[in-house]
């Protein structure tokens, strides 16, 4: 079985930081103090206080047009490679948690369409979808407390490359035979 | 403060064994919760509840739970935000090469001792986890 070893242009990590600093921009939250924070971390992670302010989010692929079309390009330049570019088209599900979750998820719903946040963001190919449903506050319940939690999605196109070498002719020799060797019919 | 304290029969020898707790502290970094881990060597009474339950249900494979109940003087956590200014997450007990999670505790310090439910935490069934 062949080693194909394909490259990705933008990691998920790369995303994530991405969003992470543009979300702390907008709040003023600190990402190095739990303030920001990723969903679903497999060794899981502390818990917070009913008077703490939390945004914890994540990505996922949503089901879109955009992002049905693969289209392929070769390098010649030096080895040759084959690049398949698309467009990935992320939801963003963010969840804002504590006393302030209203005021924080209205910041981000629209603070993320402003010129310097996507311009922060262009330069790693993320692009804002500018249409997204408003924040939905959704209270819960937990040890006999109401916990405040305002949740939002936003929509993202990720330009996506994914490269690889491939095996390519570089020459061949031709010879041609001027002798003939057998008459055609 | 009840008079009665139970807490000598931890060290009973009778009961008691060695095993060791594994202490996850860390910090934040850009959002994701980075620990380092420090081992604790303590005593007390293991109470293996159910130490390997088979669930054949996922068609993926053959998954394995269990529980035992930890009885120690010694306080452990399953949850923390903060101890000592650092964050932590569940406390871990090594015992007969598996791992257990600190998922509930009942503090009965008062009379001596505290008591834990721990859960499994490799469900693929070997030891050495």
């Amino acid at each position: 079985m062949k080693l194909v070893t394909l490259t990705l242009n933008i990691t998920e990590d790369q995303i994530y930081n991405g969003l992470i600093e543009v979300f702390s921009d907008i709040t003023g939250l600190d990402p190095n103090k739990g303030e920001i924070r990723r969903a679903y971390q497999l060794q899981s992670q502390p818990g917070w206080r009913h008077t703490d302010n939390v945004i914890s989010f994540w990505l996922t692929n949503n089901s879109d047009i955009y992002h049905e079309d693969i289209m392929d390009s070769y390098d010649f330049s030096g080895p040759m490679v084959k690049n398949s570019t698309f467009t990935q088209v992320l939801s963003c599900n963010i969840s804002c948690y504590g006393p302030n979750s209203k005021d924080m998820a209205l910041l981000i719903w629209a603070g993320i369409q402003s010129d310097e946040n996507r311009l922060a963001l262009s330069k790693l190919k993320i692009y804002p979808v500018p249409k997204n449903a408003p924040p939905n506050y959704v209270p819960y319940q937990y040890n006999n407390q109401w916990w405040n939690r305002t949740d939002i999605t936003l929509i993202f196109n990720v330009y996506t490359n994914i490269s690889n070498e491939i095996n390519s002719i570089k020459s061949v020799e031709i010879n041609l035979n001027n002798k003939i060797e057998k008459e055609i019919k | 403060m009840p008079n009665l304290n139970v807490g000598e029969l931890i060290y009973d020898p009778d009961f008691s064994q060695d095993f060791k707790v594994i202490r996850r502290s860390g910090n934040w970094v850009n959002g994701i919760f980075t620990f380092e881990k420090t081992t604790m060597n303590l005593q007390g009474i293991i109470d293996p509840e159910t130490t390997e339950d088979l669930d054949i249900s996922d068609p993926t494979g053959n998954r394995v739970s269990g529980s035992i109940k930890v009885y120690t003087d010694a306080r452990l956590y399953p949850t923390l935000k903060t101890l000592n200014g650092t964050n932590n997450i569940s406390d871990e007990v090594l015992w007969d090469n598996n791992l257990y999670t600190v998922d509930q505790d009942y503090r009965y310090h008062d009379y001596g001792y505290y008591k834990y439910t721990c859960q499994l935490k490799d469900e693929a069934g070997d030891s050495n986890s």
